[in-house]
């Protein structure tokens, strides 16, 4: 029986990986970001839906106005900067996560099951996702959320609904291009059941991809949900969301460039690492698709 | 041939259906209803609403009691040439940059190139218009903050696109009027460009890589051609094939892209049109919006189809 | 070997065809060198000033350029004191009456027939399509009010046919004749005395239209037109207006009073409260309409200025008496007295508000000033409840409204904090809301349980408090929407409306007031600021209590000190 050479290519991957400059500095920020997104709570210096009404719009700590009670400065209802964003970190990781480890269950289901489905309804299956995936994202989260009205919870599902095709495409690509492989061949000749060949043979080898799709749908998951934060779609305020914590400072731009910039560069941070850490393990993986 | 005809138009059919069903569900939200249905059965309803679309019925609007239609294409231009000039910035610097940085692979430029370019991709777009009225209109006073132009100018809308109808005043106003509508689209603009910017960039850099490196290209380089001329005339009449087929992913990008971008620049197109009727709850107008836009990316999607197989022989022929 | 030398053939001939083509550097140089062209320091400015343009960043688009056919604030805002005059007006910023079209007028004793003297020499605006022949004369005061009074009207059905505040105000019922008494005299007469009368006058539904411009629109066959390309007599003519964007006025050099006004008056529509103090801050507009709270706390701290004035408005929380539990007046009382409304002032008005006691604010001259505010206790609340059976709780739901007014800046917020009030006192509250127009649809067919809205004064005259808010008649279709209606109450506002002798209308009201305190079918929260944020180079504007926005005697300056602040100053 021909085992999957699994084993020998995570060494392989693991050491491609940590040569890519990129892909580490990426990895070092994201834990970084994640450390603070588990212990934001306990090191947050206020409360982050605390209104100081004398202290509005008090500005960073770098600026001559700014104190060291309010280190990344207030809001326009006298909010720690510092503290929203911790909880904020919180807040956006744990939505990701959450989205796409849920669309990710459900697209895998469904896209194992059309690989071995019948070619007519697969092929209309495909066809399906593919038009969905055309569709531009946020303007389906929009009108999913204009049926179900705005509000986290809804905004999670649009966010979902939109993710779940890709994970449909890219498991039932892979499946079938992992079952015309010979080692597939030879298994099934050797009589084994197809639920059996799912598990055992073809499973650790779509593995790669699947993990290179989970990476890139975190970064678009955070875009899609701080989105429509931004829009007043999704997280409401008061809720420390970063995306509805820019909304919060489009009137006073001028004023306190801080609210804005702060909130931005948190999002931006975090999307780059998971890009950088997302093209490091494709890199790794998939040696083939060479940049 | 006929197969992949056949193929296209049943993708056409189903899209379309599937888009109809959405705005169907849409437009049964609203509280004030979109249409008088004769029937009381919810199927039934459906093909009405079909038939009120296809007589040009897309509802009234609750908030201002104009026609749904009449809105949205009065709105259209005004984005339309928000698009048209990000499109223009997006391939024309996208694919200089992809090709600068091809040739000089794995230089200081290429390198700076290739960050920069996965920095624009993970760049949410709010957070990039935003600084940049940060810096050029509130800081350096550069651009203006909002709107298509200054008030200042009296522009009557004859076609609804700006940089059209100020030439068409240049008799009152000169180019000034021209200038300054221009002025007002250039932030709104290159916001909107930066993410296609970025993936135009990477992928031609990807695809000219790939085409410098093969065979015949060699052999013109030992004739002794020069590099720029065999990158005009070979690599990039190949590489432009992916790049026109993520042109399909382009659009839904932009799309996605116009809605955020008219939000920040308060730009008054369908983008600002629809998330004001999504803040009203005037359900007619957004199902309107949702279908037109669709629409018009479905009609790209296959406008681009149509165009790759009629380069590409080889996707002729069914796969 | 054939196809090597194509090849070259191919390339050489493609070669010679593409000589000289640019290098991608030179592309992208030229690519920016056309951003750069466009980036000239902004001219913004100093155009503005030169074409004598005052910017208005307004917070939505009217819904008609005719007052007749609406009621909302932002309509009238584009029309009343713009396009149109009524017969009679405010002074300036006060709720004194003063002579506009009418420039005298005489009342009979037995307050039925009022006499009105028109001005001769009061010009129509002209446009592309009309050339007014004559001044205004006493058959287009007659034209403006039968044509919402008279059924058979020939333009009473155009454009809908619903005269909302015609018919809110029972006007029908109240006017019994107009009568062409002269050329420029018109004469009306009423079915019983009415003392706020003249008051009603100056409200911006009885705006003076052009009947001359009726008969040409009939002639062109667009009757319609006349509602959508408005032609008035008043300070300002229209131009153009596209939806959701812009409206543009020119002013009337013809304008029959001499009052200074800018040449060009632009409304920059702008719902989205955020972007409209961006662009008033970034210098795009001269005067932003209804700022929130928080920008008025920022623009004070960044030396920006605003125009305040108390606003003749109350919003508050009705409870729809038609409805358990809200029939008990005790459980009315209790839940008035378990909101912590200083918590409400601060949070959603941030304090540009005083608390309302009565249900007309203080500047009005009908005042009780003896009447204390409810106390806020939760354990009084409790025990009334207990008194009056409800001791086990009990669930209501609580409409807020959707939109914001000056008077009610976020209904939601309210909606919520008084839920948390509430769930102390074992209430259980559910939020609902829907879009504004079914809103009011719904609400005035009484669907609701208890609503949060508000009331912005039309005229100056405290009835116009009393009436469509408690009376009976309007309880049934009205505003009524605690659909209250109390003898007594109803008995004294009556009265005081027809009286004549103000100090014997005041007594009435002061009753009236006490009745209301008791029996509680609402509860008074606020009376909110009328603001509006101008800059600095923004003469002689005057908010109105009443709220509508008024460009006369608005002027530009330069201001004195010349620092160039990017976009704000100029």
């Amino acid at each position: 029986m021909i085992k999957p050479m699994v084993s020998a290519n995570q060494k392989a991957a693991w050491v491609i990986f940590r040569h890519n400059k990129g892909a580490m500095i990426g990895l070092i920020v994201l834990s970084f970001i994640l450390l603070m997104a588990l212990i934001g709570p306990w090191i947050a210096p206020h409360d982050p839906a605390h209104q100081f009404n004398t202290s509005i719009l008090v500005p960073p700590i770098w600026n001559d106005a700014g104190n060291f009670q309010y280190f990344f400065g207030t809001d326009d209802l006298g909010r720690d900067m510092l503290s929203r964003l911790l909880y904020g970190a919180r807040l956006s990781l744990q939505l990701t996560f959450m989205v796409v480890l849920i669309a990710a269950l459900i697209g895998i289901v469904i896209g194992a099951a059309a690989a071995f489905i019948n070619p007519t309804l697969r092929s209309l299956l495909m066809r399906i996702m593919d038009l969905l995936l055309s569709f531009p994202s946020l303007l389906l989260a929009i009108a999913i959320v204009a049926i179900i009205g705005p509000g986290l919870p809804n905004a999670i599902y649009a966010v979902v609904i939109v993710l779940v095709p890709q994970f449909v495409r890219i498991t039932q690509s892979s499946i079938s291009e992992e079952l015309n492989k010979d080692y597939v061949m030879a298994a099934r000749l050797d009589g084994a059941k197809k639920l059996r060949l799912l598990t055992h043979h073809v499973w650790p080898n779509i593995i790669p991809a699947l993990i290179v799709q989970l990476t890139f749908s975190f970064s678009t998951a955070l875009l899609d949900i701080a989105a429509l934060g931004f829009l007043g779609l999704g997280a409401q305020p008061p809720m420390a969301e970063w995306g509805t914590m820019l909304s919060e400072s489009r009137a006073f731009i001028q004023f306190a460039p801080w609210t804005m910039t702060l909130p931005g560069l948190a999002i931006f941070l975090t999307v780059l690492s998971i890009n950088l850490v997302g093209d490091g393990v494709r890199d790794a993986l998939d040696p083939r698709l060479n940049r | 041939m006929l197969s992949t005809l056949i193929k296209q138009l049943s993708t056409l059919i189903i899209s379309l259906l599937g888009l109809t069903v959405l705005t169907f569900i849409l437009s049964l939200q609203s509280d004030t209803p979109v249409h008088h249905f004769q029937s009381d059965n919810v199927v039934i309803q459906y093909f009405e609403y079909l038939q009120f679309l296809f007589n040009g019925d897309w509802g009234t609007s609750s908030i201002h009691k104009r026609s749904v239609l009449k809105d949205f294409l009065q709105h259209f231009p005004a984005t339309v040439e928000l698009i048209v000039l990000a499109m223009l910035l997006a391939v024309t610097a996208g694919l200089a940059l992809g090709i600068l940085s091809s040739t000089r692979r794995g230089g200081w430029l290429d390198n700076t190139l290739m960050t920069s370019s996965l920095v624009g991709y993970s760049m949410p777009i709010f957070w990039w218009g935003m600084l940049l009225v940060l810096l050029f209109s509130l800081t350096l006073g550069w651009t203006p903050v909002a709107g298509r132009i200054n008030f200042a100018y009296d522009i009557e809308p004859y076609t609804r696109f700006m940089l059209i109808d100020t030439l068409l005043h240049h008799n009152q106003y000169g180019f000034s009027a021209f200038l300054n509508a221009l002025h007002h689209l250039i932030l709104p603009a290159v916001t909107l460009s930066t993410i296609p910017m970025a993936i135009v960039a990477r992928m031609t850099r990807s695809s000219l890589l790939a085409v410098l490196k093969s065979e015949y290209v060699r052999t013109a380089r030992s004739k002794g051609i020069s590099k720029q001329r065999i990158i005009w005339v070979h690599a990039l009449r190949n590489a432009l094939q992916p790049i026109l087929t993520i042109s399909g992913v382009q659009i839904s990008i932009i799309m996605s892209g116009v809605i955020i971008t008219e939000y920040i620049f308060a730009w008054p197109g369908i983008g600002k049109w629809l998330l004001e009727a999504v803040s009203r709850r005037d359900f007619a107008s957004i199902q309107g919006g949702v279908l037109a836009l669709s629409i018009i990316v479905i009609a790209f999607n296959l406008a681009l189809d149509f165009i790759s197989i009629y380069l590409n022989p080889r996707l002729r022929r069914p796969s | 070997m054939i196809k090597k030398s194509n090849e070259n053939n191919d390339l050489m001939i493609h070669s010679s065809l593409y000589r000289g083509t640019p290098s991608p550097t030179k592309l992208l140089l030229s690519l920016v060198a056309l951003i750069c062209c466009s980036c000239t320091p902004s001219q913004n400015k100093e155009d503005s000033k030169e074409k004598d343009l005052l910017v208005y960043c307004s917070e939505g688009s009217p819904d008609s350029f005719n007052p007749q056919l609406v009621t909302s604030g932002t309509s009238y805002d584009a029309t009343a004191n713009i396009i149109y005059n009524q017969l009679v007006t405010y002074k300036p910023g006060t709720t004194e009456i003063a002579p506009s079209i009418a420039k005298s007028w005489s009342i009979s004793n037995d307050g039925l027939r009022y006499t009105f003297n028109l001005r001769k020499d009061i010009p129509f605006h002209g446009s592309q399509i009309f050339t007014p022949r004559r001044n205004l004369n006493a058959d287009d005061v007659l034209f403006s009010f039968n044509r919402q009074r008279l059924e058979n009207h020939p333009y009473h059905g155009i454009s809908g046919g619903r005269y909302p505040y015609f018919k809110a105000q029972s006007m029908e019922r109240l006017i019994k004749d107009i009568r062409k008494t002269g050329e420029h005299q018109v004469e009306f007469v009423l079915t019983r005395p009415e003392s706020p009368f003249l008051s009603i006058l100056a409200t911006p539904f009885a705006s003076i239209l052009s009947a001359e411009y009726a008969q040409q629109l009939n002639r062109l066959r667009h009757p319609e037109w006349i509602d959508n390309k408005p032609i008035g007599t008043g300070p300002f003519r229209f131009e153009r207006y596209e939806p959701d964007a812009y409206i543009r006025y020119k002013r009337f050099d013809d304008y029959f009073s001499d009052v200074k006004r800018v040449k060009n008056l632009v409304f920059a529509i702008t719902p989205d409260a955020a972007m409209r103090f961006a662009r008033f801050s970034a210098g795009e507009c001269d005067v932003m309409s209804y700022p929130l709270p928080v920008h008025l706390r920022v623009a004070q701290k960044n030396d920006l200025q605003s125009v305040q004035t108390p606003g003749l408005n109350v919003a508050y929380w009705a409870f729809n008496t038609e409805k358990p539990p809200f029939h008990d007046a005790k459980v009315r009382q209790a839940l008035t007295m378990a909101v912590d409304r200083e918590a409400i002032l601060q949070t959603v008005y941030d304090r540009q508000a005083t608390m309302a006691i009565n249900p007309i604010p203080p500047s009005s001259w009908a005042y009780n000033k003896n009447i204390t505010k409810v106390t806020y206790s939760k354990r009084k609340a409790l025990e009334l409840l207990k008194e009056a059976g409800y001791e086990n709780g009990f669930s209501i739901d609580i409409w807020a409204m959707p939109i914001q007014r000056a008077y009610n800046p976020n209904a939601r917020k309210m909606a919520e904090m008084i839920q948390q009030d509430l769930a102390d006192i074992n209430v259980d509250v559910r939020i609902i809301t829907y879009e504004w127009g079914t809103f009011l649809s719904r609400v005035s067919q009484g669907l609701h349980h208890s609503v949060l809205l508000g009331w912005n004064a039309d005229n100056a005259d405290p009835n116009n408090f009393f009436s469509p808010l408690l009376s009976c008649s309007s309880s049934v279709s009205g505003n009524n929407y605690a659909k209250w209606c109390n003898n007594q109450f109803d008995d004294l506002i009556l009265k005081a409306r027809t009286s004549s002798e103000q100090s014997e209308r005041t007594q009435y009201y002061l009753k009236a007031q006490e009745i209301f305190k008791q029996e509680a079918p609402w509860l008074t929260i606020a009376h909110a600021n009328n603001s509006v944020l101008v800059q600095p180079e923004v003469n002689g504007l005057i908010v109105s209590p009443i709220g509508n926005i008024n460009f006369e005697g608005v002027t530009l300056q330069k201001p004195i000190n010349d620092s160039a602040t990017p976009g704000a100053s100029n």
